[in-house]
């Protein structure tokens, strides 16, 4: 790490004043002299003074008054307390999107965290039961956590997986794949490592890539896992398994069933199985979960064994250029009726936003043979990494939203290439060119 | 049951409740709907708690994820232009603030995970220091900083625009 990369890291710490004496200075001297970083900071102190401003904000006397009588009005007519709905749940739309989009079933090793993901969520509910509330609390009060999952799919080229994860606070996370695969996060340092024994190869990545997308973050495993309330759906009976006595407890969200199997004697969390009535064939077990065993620091380490060179990456995903996204909007283009590109280009609502176009019609497309399938997914999963890998200094933007293939008067995207003075444009007929910042759409 | 009745409970932690939600979601009537909701899932669930619940740190937890989950929601929703809360200080120094910044920071505080967006929440709009805010969370304040870096850099990336200005 460079003294820009280090002060760089500093800096939310410098603007929320936790900083010594001596760590501020070596930030101001620093900022002094690189623009890039006092802008950076800028925006920090943006979103603090922001957030200053609402939190001067509070609630009037007379609206505090009609609250309260709002509550006790309902309180007493017991037969107008509407049921709360569920919360939106951006683990729904992860679920949505491990379901249908063809992308997951090129991201082997993303499914896999999803699949985790997933069934971690599946813990939530509603319900009561105090042998599920203490595991529950269990759960929220481990500072370490290992558990496995086995993972099966009628997925073509997806066979059955066995993960072993291992979780550390604050924030270090190791999987291990049942090929010996590991990967390791430390979101503390914000990176990772990927180790390949039976290679002995490695790859270092900065873990910054994943946090805009849920789906690739494991830390959000556990976050969700803290998360849990402290209820359950539906108490099940108890049933022999493996020899042991285990209390069920049942969960059924939309196609989802789950069911989690608990020691009512030793209150340990034994088994989560999940199974999908709209994916017949799928189903995922977690099992061997541990809370509270030692961890060494060791196991998260980001240094390589010693011997082991670095790792090179598969072309298909890592060597993703610019043409990769053109293609992927002309794809898209060629499927709507009217040529347009996508509302947007990258995220976990995508497959949301395309299942709405489909019900309104707007897809042209008939049906298609299984291999055009899978070459559009990979079409589409090249282009969404070459955004997803764009670094934030890169200032894309995406302008796609109702333009047609064809316009070659609007730009629809846009980008600094790293150590590049000027934008690469692509316009709405796909063609390219180098354009000054001042020259850029507004 | 609990030790307190369910009317004391809402007459002690109303004010509170209500606050929360003002700050989040900047309207009134949807601060009202939150403090309702909140309430009256308390009181469905009335004989599950016990006399040990704190009710304060349940209030607080409770109310900032309705919220931001209400925000999340009104995101579909036109804007209502009802701003009945009131400013406790008036400093015309300070940098203007639209709302429509206001908007951006909370609409990208929806995208964040739910412990980042706690943990900004309590730590800069409800002002609470780190050993609260891991006792309200029942975690580690190391875990508490580092949610909270993470969720100024990515607030910070999604409200560049603004910053930029």
């Amino acid at each position: 790490m460079n003294a820009h990369e280090k002060i760089n890291e500093m800096l939310a710490g410098y603007a929320l004043q936790e900083l010594t004496d001596d760590q501020s200075n070596e930030v101001k001297q620093h900022l002094d002299q690189c623009p890039q970083c006092k802008e950076e900071l800028n925006r920090l102190e943006t979103v603090l003074g922001c957030a200053e401003s609402m939190s001067r904000l509070s609630a009037d006397n007379q609206s505090c008054e009609s609250a309260k009588e709002a509550v006790f009005q309902k309180a007493h007519n017991k037969e107008n307390v509407i049921q709360t709905p569920r919360p939106y749940n951006s683990l729904e739309i992860i679920r949505r999107t491990i379901m249908k989009s063809p992308i997951t079933k090129l991201a082997a090793a993303a499914v896999i965290v999803i699949a985790v993901f997933i069934a971690i969520n599946q813990l939530s509910g509603n319900g009561a039961s105090s042998v599920f509330a203490s595991v529950v609390e269990q759960i929220h009060n481990a500072r370490t956590m290992t558990y496995s999952v086995v993972t099966q799919t009628p997925v073509e080229n997806m066979p059955t997986v066995r993960t072993e994860m291992a979780f550390k606070e604050p924030a270090y996370m190791r999987t291990t794949t049942a090929d010996g695969f590991i990967t390791v996060m430390d979101l503390t340092q914000v990176r990772g490592i990927s180790i390949w024994p039976p290679r002995r190869q490695f790859i270092n990545f900065e873990a910054s890539k994943f946090r805009h997308d849920p789906a690739k973050d494991p830390f959000m495993v556990v976050e969700s896992l803290k998360a849990i309330p402290y209820e359950a759906d539906q108490v099940l009976g108890k049933k022999d398994i493996d020899g042991r006595v285990l209390q069920g407890f049942r969960v059924v969200e939309d196609s989802v069933v789950n069911t989690v199997w608990i020691d009512p004697k030793t209150r340990e969390l034994v088994r989560v199985e999940m199974e999908f009535t709209n994916a017949p064939g799928m189903n995922k077990i977690m099992t061997d979960f541990q809370f509270d065993v030692e961890l060494d620091d060791s196991l998260f380490s980001l240094t390589p064994p010693e011997g082991y060179t670095p790792l090179e990456v598969q072309a298909d995903v890592s060597k993703v250029t610019e043409q990769d996204l053109i293609e992927y909007l002309r794809s898209w283009s060629s499927w709507t009726k009217n040529g347009t590109f996508p509302p947007i280009l990258v995220g976990p609502e995508l497959p949301k936003i395309a299942t709405e176009m489909v019900k309104q019609g707007k897809f042209g497309k008939g049906e298609t043979t299984q291999q055009q399938r899978d070459q559009d997914a990979k079409i589409m999963f090249r282009g969404m990494m070459f955004v997803a890998q764009l670094p934030a200094e890169s200032n894309w933007r995406y302008a796609g939203e109702n333009v047609s293939y064809g316009d070659a008067d609007t730009a629809i995207f846009w980008y600094c290439p790293e150590g590049a003075k000027t934008y690469r444009v692509i316009y709405g007929d796909l063609s390219v060119k180098d354009v000054a910042p001042e020259d850029l759409p507004k | 049951m609990p030790e307190i009745s369910f009317k004391v409970l809402v007459n002690d932690y109303s004010k509170a409740v209500l606050n929360t939600a003002t700050r989040i979601l900047r309207d009134s009537q949807k601060a009202q709907d939150v403090h309702q909701e909140v309430f009256l899932e308390i009181l469905r669930r009335w004989h599950k708690y016990n006399g040990d619940t704190n009710w304060g740190a349940y209030l607080y937890r409770t109310t900032v994820r309705k919220a931001i989950e209400f925000a999340k929601q009104a995101k579909k929703d036109p804007p209502v232009e009802n701003q009945q809360y009131t400013k406790t200080q008036e400093s015309p120094d300070e940098p203007m603030m639209t709302a429509e910044l206001q908007e951006r920071l909370v609409a990208s505080l929806t995208q964040l995970p739910k412990r980042q967006a706690d943990v900004f929440v309590f730590a800069r709009i409800e002002g609470l220091g780190y050993e609260k805010i891991a006792e309200l969370m029942d975690c580690s304040q190391e875990t508490v900083r580092v949610h909270l870096h993470r969720a100024l850099k990515r607030l910070a990336h999604e409200l560049r625009d603004y910053s930029d200005r």
